[in-house]
């Protein structure tokens, strides 16, 4: 058998179905109803292409530089200001020698003692009878 | 046949249902039969060539004009149906080594209507068919596929090659195989034939 035949005889084989050329062309026509609608000029920027995900790397990368460079210049936001000469959050703040730390109060708090009542019960506190430790940071925790 | 006419072209590229239901039904048969005969394996061959369909809908922007349309359209389904092999022979490696039985699964489905109806041609020629048939399935993926492009569609040595990503030599050894096989099976069956009649 030469090759023409055996050609012959392979394209008599796998022939398409009865009606299988319509049904898919009624399954690649809905498919190509939702292509033409996705394929807007912007569609790569809310569905998951090569070209987004180059974009989204950019911008990952850029946004905190740019972000950076922005809030570097910018006066810090304060949440709450203390001003003790106008109404308002009044705060106060002094070294307790026997707490040794900084306390901050602010007006409106319960009467401060000078006990460390913030402190963990099994941290230990350096008593008055201890002996004094050196001259460290006042600031200091 | 409309084929490349400017007007028909403006049709596809503005997405006119009509013109694509006309490509459709021109090209459709000789698309499925050419992929269905390089998977033998008609589920993937449905896929296949239905997202070349697809590929072709997005890309006709960028079709010129130098080939004919159902060339191009060939050509896209073809490079579907080798890169649906590639992919699949890469998750076969991996769940065959997963799973060893995984194997069995991945069998070529042998479907029903394979070969044409005998309406026009003897009892003979119908076995036959079938025999080659069966013996393309018997064949592995990479020697079925050179059958189509260079015995089935006649292209040329070096555009095979291209497209199988492979030497020419290793191209015409395969296809030697390939129709060496094909042959042994067809004799075979004949002898079979002659001795029963």
């Amino acid at each position: 058998m030469n090759d023409s035949e055996l050609k012959k005889l392979l394209l008599e084989t796998c022939p398409v179905r009865p009606g299988q050329e319509s049904r898919a062309w009624s399954a690649l026509r809905e498919q190509l109803s939702h292509a033409g609608q996705t394929h807007s000029g912007w569609s790569w920027l809310y569905y998951p292409t090569w070209r987004g995900l180059a974009l989204a790397a950019v911008a990952l990368t850029l946004i905190p530089i740019l972000g950076n460079f922005v809030a570097g210049r910018l006066e810090p936001v304060a949440l709450a200001t203390a001003d003790s000469q106008s109404p308002g959050i009044y705060a106060t703040a002094f070294y307790s020698r026997s707490a040794q730390a900084q306390v901050v109060w602010l007006n409106g708090m319960d009467p401060a003692t000078d006990k460390p009542t913030y402190l963990d019960p099994t941290t230990v506190v350096a008593g008055e009878t201890e002996t004094p430790q050196p001259a460290g940071d006042p600031n200091s925790l | 046949m409309v084929d490349t006419s400017p007007d028909y072209l403006q049709r596809l590229r503005s997405g006119e249902e009509t013109a694509w239901g006309d490509l459709h039904r021109d090209h459709y048969p000789r698309l499925w039969s050419s992929v269905q005969r390089i998977l033998n394996n008609p589920t993937m061959a449905d896929d296949v060539v239905q997202e070349a369909f697809i590929k072709a809908h997005r890309d006709i922007r960028r079709f010129e004009g130098h080939s004919q349309l159902g060339t191009w359209l060939y050509r896209i389904a073809i490079n579907q149906a080798l890169d649906t092999i590639r992919k699949k022979q890469r998750t076969d490696r991996w769940l065959s080594f997963l799973s060893p039985l995984a194997d069995d699964e991945n069998q070529p489905a042998m479907p029903e209507g394979s070969v044409a109806p005998t309406v026009s041609t003897g009892l003979e020629n119908r076995e036959l068919r079938e025999t080659i048939f069966e013996a393309m399935g018997e064949l592995s993926v990479e020697h079925r596929a050179v059958v189509q492009l260079r015995l089935v569609d006649e292209m040329s040595l070096e555009e095979t090659a291209q497209f199988l990503r492979c030497r020419p030599g290793t191209v015409n050894s395969r296809l030697h195989y390939a129709c060496e096989h094909l042959r042994r099976k067809l004799a075979k069956q004949k002898k079979a034939t002659g001795s029963e009649t």
